[in-house]
């Protein structure tokens, strides 16, 4: 389970203070696939990167199954985002010296056999054979996204991050990348941030944020309906 | 391959050939920059040292203070002294030699007595390489083979005093021979007009004696008495070497700043480039000391592959141009030394530290979100 409580987050513009998230108070269950909707500048990233650890909040707490996590040092959090996070970027991330493989390897560290082996099965699952040995740039949008999905999941996270997954791909291609990282999350909690309700499916909790604050709390159909 | 790391010292580099060339022939060129200039550095003292110094360490020399004939009484006086082994009568004079650094004067003894000559020949160890050694009454010479080659002379050859590069030498000589050893020093014979009257004295000490020896030699000097010892050689070697060691270390050391800032800037460059691949590494769980760790290993093992390579390229140029131009002159460039090997590491090392800590230090301030949210 992941909680926030009191979450707020401002930072400086100019001279001015801004808040970028205010007093954000949210349950995920283990499991749940929640959605942060919301136009450009809402804070949906904000939100999931301070969930994340990727950043720090002004103010607030954040609960990984019941422990803080969020007052833990860089090298703490770095090592709870290994374990138990993955991250699926909407400008995807590669590393460019990278081929394909080792791109997946790169949670675990690891090129030895059953490494591989594990990171071929995955790719083959993502109809990916054919660009194993590739480098990144000799891919299409679509492949590096999935590239990327199996990067996110290869080591089993309890929590999948994804933040506007979709965005640079045709419509197609989200439907084909949304159908893969539900299929591939498993018991895991999806986190996903979006400003396209298209990709959803009704299965997900919607929040959606508006000027730093959750203000609906709705499924597919309401948001679409409104 | 079992355990083997995703993410290894030189797995950038491999990957990224182009750049790894450019940063490594840098890298590479500087090292074998730094080692030839050491080299140098390193060729020239020991060269003044070797034709300065060595003699001194062997024996010592008395003369009068105006070249006249050596008092039977002063040579008495230090035949007398128990640390002296044996006195040879002879003359102490000089040629010049081109080294790499500067012009040095080098030994010329001419001694009178046949046996003393074989003897002082016994004692340096000197290994007749071409010709004879000089013979009673005859003005003869052998020489160093490097002083030779350095004359552009060669055995059969008549060396003249008073020219250019023989402006202290005592009198006219037939090379008949040359030798290899240690010391790079001639030997002649006393030509007939010289009829044994030698200005000094070569004082060869008893073993371990020679500082004891030029301790009481020195307390000769008043009485009209000069002295040939090591610790007066030194004080040459100081004079000789002191303006042009000065400049070789302003032009070193300009030329190993400008290099260290030249290749740490670029270094920096490269690896500041790299803060996107960082950033996503530090993103999806690697904390900061993992990937501090790894650029200090992929600093290090360039480090070391350029110093192994460096060095040996410039240990190769070093041989090429000894053979060529240096041997034959009868000067040689210290190929492999002590001092090139730690002053290149040191100089590596400041680099490594000017290239590593800017590196370090960005990377403890930064913050991974600041390379998403930009591409975002």
């Amino acid at each position: 389970m992941l909680q926030c409580k009191n979450l707020s987050l401002t930072c400086k513009d100019g001279e001015h203070e801004r808040e970028l998230l205010h007093d954000i108070n949210l349950v995920i269950e283990t499991g749940e696939s929640v959605v942060f909707f919301g136009p450009s500048g809402s804070g949906k990233s904000s939100l999931m990167y301070l969930l994340s650890l990727l950043r720090v909040a002004t103010t607030g707490e954040v609960y990984l199954d019941n422990n803080e996590i969020m007052s833990q040092n860089d090298n703490a959090k770095a090592a709870i985002r290994k374990k138990h996070f993955g991250f699926i970027f909407q400008q995807y991330f590669l590393l460019p010296h990278l081929n394909v493989l080792e791109n997946v390897l790169v949670p675990e560290n690891s090129i030895s056999t059953k490494s591989k082996q594990k990171a071929t099965t995955f790719l083959e699952k993502l109809e990916l054979t054919a660009c194993i040995n590739k480098k990144i740039h000799q891919l299409s949008g679509g492949e590096c996204q999935r590239v990327a999905i199996a990067r996110a999941l290869i080591h089993g996270p309890t929590i999948l991050f994804a933040d506007e997954p979709t965005a640079a791909l045709d419509h197609k291609s989200a439907l084909s990348a949304m159908k893969m990282i539900r299929e591939h999350k498993g018991n895991g909690t999806l986190i996903l941030t979006t400003h396209d309700t298209s990709i959803l499916t009704g299965q997900e909790r919607i929040l959606k944020l508006e000027h730093g604050k959750i203000t609906e709390i709705k499924h597919k159909n309401f948001v679409q309906a409104g | 391959m079992k355990n083997a790391k995703l993410f290894t010292a030189l797995k950038y580099f491999k990957s990224n050939t182009k750049q790894s060339i450019i940063l490594f022939s840098t890298l590479t060129i500087s090292t074998s920059c730094i080692y030839f200039i050491f080299s140098i550095i390193s060729s020239m003292l020991a060269c003044t040292k070797h034709i300065i110094l060595l003699p001194s360490e062997k024996f010592s020399y008395i003369e009068t203070n105006q070249q006249l004939q050596m008092q039977d009484e002063m040579i008495t006086k230090v035949k007398a002294f128990p640390e002296v082994k044996k006195t040879i009568n002879s003359t102490l004079s000089g040629i010049c030699f081109r080294s790499i650094s500067a012009y040095l004067d080098t030994h010329v003894l001419t001694i009178p007595n046949p046996a003393d000559l074989n003897y002082i020949a016994n004692y340096i160890n000197l290994e007749l390489s071409n010709g004879r050694l000089p013979i009673e009454a005859k003005a003869e010479a052998v020489f160093h083979e490097n002083i030779l080659k350095n004359l552009n002379l060669k055995v059969g050859d008549l060396i003249t005093s008073g020219t250019i590069k023989t402006p202290h030498l005592i009198g006219d000589y037939k090379i008949v021979g040359s030798f290899t050893g240690d010391l790079i020093i001639g030997i002649a014979s006393a030509p007939a007009s010289y009829n044994n009257n030698s200005s000094g004295i070569i004082v060869i000490p008893k073993e371990g004696k020679l500082n004891a020896i030029n301790t009481k030699l020195k307390s000769l000097d008043p009485n009209g008495t000069r002295t040939l010892t090591y610790s007066r050689e030194k004080s040459r070697i100081e004079i000789a070497t002191s303006l042009p060691l000065i400049i070789f270390k302003i032009i070193g050391s300009a030329i190993l700043i400008t290099l260290s800032f030249c290749i740490s800037a670029f270094s920096s460059s490269i690896y500041l480039k790299r803060s996107e691949e960082f950033g996503i590494m530090h993103a999806v769980g690697y904390d900061k000391s993992f990937i501090t760790k790894l650029i200090i290993k992929e600093l290090a093992n360039l480090t070391c592959l350029a110093y192994i390579f460096g060095c040996a390229i410039s240990m190769a140029i070093i041989t090429i141009i000894n053979h060529f131009i240096f041997s034959p002159k009868g000067q040689n460039l210290t190929i492999l030394t002590a001092k090139g090997f730690l002053g290149t590491a040191a100089t590596l090392a400041t680099m490594f530290l000017f290239a590593g800590i800017p590196i370090l230090r960005r990377l403890t301030k930064w913050n991974p979100i600041s390379v998403i949210e930009r591409r975002n």
